[in-house]
């Protein structure tokens, strides 16, 4: 009987691990799409107003500092109803935009410290190049752990529009330009894996 | 399909593509390790490269791995995934192998 009981153990064991690396949704959809959404009408809001003839240092200039604060709120309220991830790929690329998110900030503050002291506005062009290969990376990292081969399309398209942005830097349509991005490349695939990530715990 | 039940084993419903002792090494090997490249998989199952071959063949004319061949530093490297109906087929295994474990308990 305690034979029996051990086997029973062994196998209910190697049952826990063989469903542990079952290939579980990839969560954080929600919040791809959010920021992407978000981050996308704001590149979108200055692109109208630049094109309307207004100035940099309109109330255009609030437009970013306003969406990172709201996709800040919305960071923590999404951060609470977001499960745990149950498979080891759905870990790994977590912890992949979890970090690619830190670098963006980190960036950017860089960013805006060396045009304040080098009193080169010219510097902030890099910033939307630079967060587009940032998630082309991350798309990257996702596409390869979970084995979609969508988000290879996706990586693909970041990294194409990295540089597209990069050669349309510090020209109007290039707010246009990174808009668009956003919306296609982070808030579309956040919400094709949300939808996943429903479907898949309905 | 509940394994804990009891007396409701059924021979017919082991899968003979996973029973094999050396299939059953790859599929348990690969349940936690997902990828493994050839040369690991037969360290560690003590098997030889023929035998590995043919059992890993048939675990993949089932669909319960994907082999993908390349080449690293101009040797030929061959890698073996476990897919997700592979994955289904082992977890469906150890279910049929809790349920005979259990029909062999004698009910008190």
């Amino acid at each position: 009987m305690t034979d029996q009981n051990a086997i029973r153990d062994d196998i209910a064991f190697m049952r826990a691990l063989a469903e542990e690396g079952r290939q579980g949704p990839l969560l954080g959809g929600a919040i791809m799409m959010t920021g992407g959404g978000l981050f996308g009408a704001a590149s979108l809001f200055i692109w109208i107003g630049l094109s309307r003839g207004l100035s940099i240092d309109s109330w255009i200039q609030f437009v970013w500092p306003v969406s990172g604060v709201l996709f800040f709120a919305a960071l923590f309220a999404l951060l609470r109803r977001t499960p745990l991830p149950k498979s080891g790929a759905a870990r790994g690329v977590g912890v992949a935009w979890s970090a690619a998110g830190w670098t963006m900030f980190i960036l950017i503050g860089s960013l805006i410290i060396m045009a304040v002291r080098l009193g080169d506005s010219r510097i902030m062009g890099a910033i939307c190049p630079a967060i587009l290969a940032l998630y082309g990376c991350s798309w990257f990292i996702a596409a390869s752990a979970s084995r979609r081969r969508w988000l290879y399309g996706v990586t693909v398209g970041a990294y194409l529009m990295a540089l597209v942005t990069a050669w349309f830097a510090m020209q109007t349509v290039d707010y246009l330009i990174y808009a668009v991005s956003l919306f296609a490349l982070v808030a579309a695939p956040g919400f094709l894996l949300m939808r996943q990530a429903r479907t898949a715990a309905a | 399909m509940d394994p804990d039940t009891k007396n409701d084993f059924d021979i017919e419903r082991i899968d003979e593509v996973v029973h094999g002792r050396l299939r059953l090494g790859v599929m348990a090997y690969l349940s936690t390790a997902g990828t493994a490249d050839f040369s690991t998989l037969k360290a560690r199952l003590q098997a030889t490269d023929g035998n590995l071959s043919v059992h890993l063949r048939k675990l993949e004319e089932a669909g319960y791995v994907a082999i993908a061949k390349s080449f690293v530093a101009k040797k030929p490297l061959t890698t073996v995934t476990l897919t997700e109906p592979g994955r289904a087929a082992f977890i469906g295994y150890l279910d049929s192998m809790a349920r005979l474990v259990n029909s062999a308990t004698p009910s008190i």
